[in-house]
């Protein structure tokens, strides 16, 4: 279904309108639906927002692609569970590292 | 002409995806990562001057309203409310990163104090103004060489911020028209961008 999507210019055009926000909420609610589901049409709606923002002036590079699916990774995990971010772990671990200096000294 | 900042079908797209998180869909979160993670790594990047600790301060940002999603009541667009969360994250790292920096026993330093000397760093690696400058230059290329059409549509829109309507008024055709070339223009452009995206 994937590659039809890709060249499936009424669906592409649907997509464009929906990131300026220019469609009415019974186009909204199936077309999200189907962005859900599909990774062509949501590679899409990622690289419409980085024209965007390009356009805007404001490129911010190659970070995003690590940072997408980096918060996709995390959540995929149980959130339930205390929240470990890459940040907490390095604080967790230098604030380890100091106690231990502490006891040493 | 100013970029308009708000727009109540955004935001209304934004309260269903909402909605549909709050019901226990990652994927409807997804969508909003990726439609906002271009601002918030910029937001982020003007207070955080290291690549991957700003990458780091992005995401937990994002992991941090995913878990907060309960609290959003809707009072505000939801890029508002996630601004809130990206900053406050933003100035605590830095606050916790200037404290490490200083000996364990100083007192605690006032966090506009501290930001006033350490934000608005910019920083950049050889590789990624490369990739910064060819993105930009592949965008620029392909406006430049849009049929007049598509490149006053889009530029209306994504420049000028206008919305179909006011574009339409503009250009003297209708809607739907407008709509049609604002696609064409972007598929032609994310066509250029794509193999670099992807490298």
């Amino acid at each position: 279904m994937s590659d039809h999507l890709e060249d499936n210019k009424e669906i592409g055009e649907l997509l464009s309108a929906l990131v300026d926000g220019e469609l009415t909420h019974d186009e909204t609610i199936p077309l999200l639906e189907l962005l859900k589901r599909e990774p062509v049409l949501k590679e899409k709606w990622r690289n419409y927002h980085l024209i965007r923002e390009c356009l805007g002036g404001h490129n911010e590079g190659k970070n995003f692609i690590d940072l997408a699916q980096r918060v996709r990774r995390v959540l995929s995990e149980d959130v339930t569970a205390p929240f470990d971010s890459p940040m907490i772990l390095k604080a967790k671990a230098t604030t380890e590292v100091a106690i231990e200096g502490r006891k040493k000294n | 002409m100013r970029h308009r900042l708000h727009n109540p079908n955004e935001s209304s797209m934004d309260n269903e995806l909402v909605q549909q998180v709050r019901a226990g869909d990652k994927q409807a979160f997804d969508l909003l990562v990726q439609k906002y993670q271009f601002k918030i790594l910029k937001l982020v990047n003007r207070y955080v001057n290291d690549p991957s600790e700003a990458l780091d301060v992005a995401q937990e940002s994002f992991i941090k309203a995913f878990k907060a999603l309960d609290k959003f009541r809707g009072d505000s667009a939801f890029y508002t409310w996630l601004y809130r969360i990206a900053i406050n994250t933003a100035k605590n790292h830095v606050v916790s990163q200037s404290r490490r920096m200083v000996e364990a026993d100083v007192e605690v330093v006032d966090t506009e104090q501290t930001l006033n000397k350490t934000t608005l760093k910019e920083f950049a690696t050889p590789e990624k103004i490369l990739l910064d400058v060819e993105i930009e230059q592949v965008i620029n290329e392909v406006i430049k060489h849009l049929p007049k059409e598509l490149r006053i549509a889009i530029t209306l829109r994504e420049i000028e911020g206008l919305s179909y309507e006011e574009i339409a008024v503009v250009m003297a055709c209708p809607v739907g028209t407008v709509r049609s070339r604002i696609f064409r223009a972007r598929e032609a452009i994310e066509r250029r961008l794509k193999p670099l995206l992807n490298e």
